[in-house]
């Protein structure tokens, strides 16, 4: 299944775009997905550093991710 | 609680009297105001603009749910969030957050709050412009 992902902040600088999609397996999750860009990725950043949103809500590492869903890498937030 | 909260992302500039009218009530003993401003220095080195992006439709929707959970968890009847996007000088507005609350301990602590989690949650992400570079600023202290 292809998965819509979009990147921000310094993660945008690292992939050179806004968006792209990943080919991923039944099953697979937000944690399966970050080990992906990470090793497609050169200076990925610390997956400790990282939090994905998935539809526009927080998700945790082990959240299973369907063929509709709209992944968000979200490094750290600076606003304010 | 759709009426009592207010919130705005614009690359237009923010307008204080706007939040502070929305959150006016007669039921309200005070009005407590943050307004976040850019600085011209960081650690020491000199800023020379400031450059705000968001995942939009998400920030909008995290920077209510901080407005709604105000208002449940601190006597305040309403509340506005407005942030700023896009490139923004020294001495400008990122940020205004304002709370009225019959009694005005509810109202400091409910924009306290609001801006504390506003810089750990919502996805808005700040790239400082130096004289010798640029920089995402990756901390919320």
């Amino acid at each position: 299944m292809e998965i819509r992902v979009l990147f921000f902040g310094m993660v945008r600088d690292i992939t050179g775009m806004a968006e792209s999609s990943f080919s991923l397996a039944p099953g697979d999750t937000v944690g399966t997905l970050n080990d992906l860009l990470a090793s497609a990725y050169p200076g990925w950043p610390e997956k400790e550093s990282l939090s994905f949103a998935v539809n526009e809500e927080y998700a945790t590492w082990n959240k299973e991710l369907r063929a509709s869903d709209v992944v968000a890498v979200i490094p750290p937030v600076s606003g304010g | 609680m759709e009426d009592k909260v207010a919130i705005r992302l614009s690359e237009d500039p923010l307008n204080l009297q706007e939040c502070y009218a929305f959150v006016q009530s007669k039921t309200c003993g005070g009005i407590a105001v943050f307004v976040g401003t850019v600085r011209n220095l960081t650690s020491g080195k000199e800023v020379q603009k400031l450059e705000f992006s968001a995942y939009e439709p998400m920030a909008i929707k995290e920077m209510r749910k901080i407005a709604e959970q105000a208002i449940k968890r601190f006597r305040v009847e309403r509340m506005a969030i407005h942030h700023a996007t896009g490139l923004l000088q020294i001495g400008e507005v990122p940020v205004i957050i304002a709370a009225s609350a019959p009694h005005r301990e509810a109202a400091f602590d409910a924009c306290r709050y609001a801006i504390d989690t506003l810089k750990q949650k919502v996805p808005i992400w700040k790239k400082e412009f130096f004289e010798d570079g640029e920089v995402w600023v990756n901390a919320h202290p």
